[in-house]
């Protein structure tokens, strides 16, 4: 069984991951303080651009591009379509073991221990236990407490208006 | 939100990319210009929603705006010939790199390529 843990705001980015500590028999409660911060952003955005520039090499060294990967199919109507399956099925392979890194690298960043460190001090033997633990934190992360969560996709920015154009 | 917003947020479009040097160097140049002179360092370990709220609000005469702008505007709709020449040029420059937009809106553009019979690397 893990111990207890709380993670708890103290402010717009900043928070505290809470969890008692046992050592010496004399239980106490650990703090360890961390920031959703520019750094974890851009960490969490380089997971899909570390993921394809290691597909792109890869798909160079066979001399091969992702459309390659994508199978026209003619149904018994006549038309046309495009079965991705293959393609997303090799970019997510990549993107699986680029978020394995990250992973380990953001909990390093922000919490300034190692993951297994971490799980270790929780007694986090269950994997299932360690994935909803993971799963929190990540969504504190990424989570802005915004209305649109969207961004950078779907940006909050001022509108932006030409005297002969218009927005896309 | 209003309908500008809507509209982006609805087109899942990536116009600013954290993990694209090139934007992030933009947005610190930002940062320091309009806010305070701060290290490198500081400025990653900024509240990320904290800078979100300041980026959101970015003033027009801002080169990220500028940048921003490009990437969002429909040039088709453009009339004027030399204005619609240069955004087209800003778009192409500002464009960011495949590697660091959104999985669905690279999809997007895949199924299109291989629809339109063009190679897309």
């Amino acid at each position: 069984m893990s111990k207890k843990y709380e993670f708890r705001s103290v402010g717009l980015d900043d928070f505290i991951l809470e969890y008692e500590d046992k050592e010496d028999e004399i239980p106490k409660v650990k703090s360890i303080p961390f920031r959703r911060s520019i750094e974890t952003a851009k960490a969490l955005q380089s997971i899909n651009a570390e993921a394809r520039a290691k597909m792109y090499a890869f798909l160079t060294s066979i001399g091969k591009t992702r459309s390659d990967f994508i199978i026209k199919t003619v149904k018994s109507d006549g038309t046309i379509g495009y079965d991705e399956t293959n393609y997303i099925e090799l970019e997510s392979s990549y993107t699986k073991e680029a978020s394995i890194i990250a992973v380990n690298n953001i909990v390093l960043r922000t919490l300034k221990m190692p993951l297994d460190k971490l799980l270790k001090e929780l007694d986090m033997e269950d994997p299932k236990e360690a994935e909803i633990f993971a799963k929190k934190f990540f969504t504190i992360l990424k989570n802005s407490g915004e209305k649109d969560d969207s961004f950078p996709r779907g940006a909050s920015l001022e509108p932006i208006s030409t005297s002969s154009s218009e927005e896309s | 939100m209003n309908r500008y917003q809507q509209v982006l947020a609805r087109s899942h479009k990536t116009i600013f990319c954290f993990a694209y040097p090139e934007d992030l160097t933009h947005a610190y140049a930002f940062y320091c210009a309009r806010y305070e002179n701060i290290k490198w360092e500081d400025f990653l370990n900024l509240g990320f929603t904290e800078f979100k709220k300041k980026l959101g609000s970015i003033p027009k005469d801002e080169p990220l705006y500028e940048i921003i702008k490009s990437r969002t505007i429909n040039v088709a709709k453009i009339k004027d010939k030399e204005e619609k020449k240069y955004w087209k040029e800003m778009k192409k420059i500002n464009e960011i790199p495949q590697i660091f937009i959104a999985s669905n809106e690279l999809d997007k553009k895949l199924k299109e390529a291989v629809i339109n019979g063009k190679g897309f690397n």
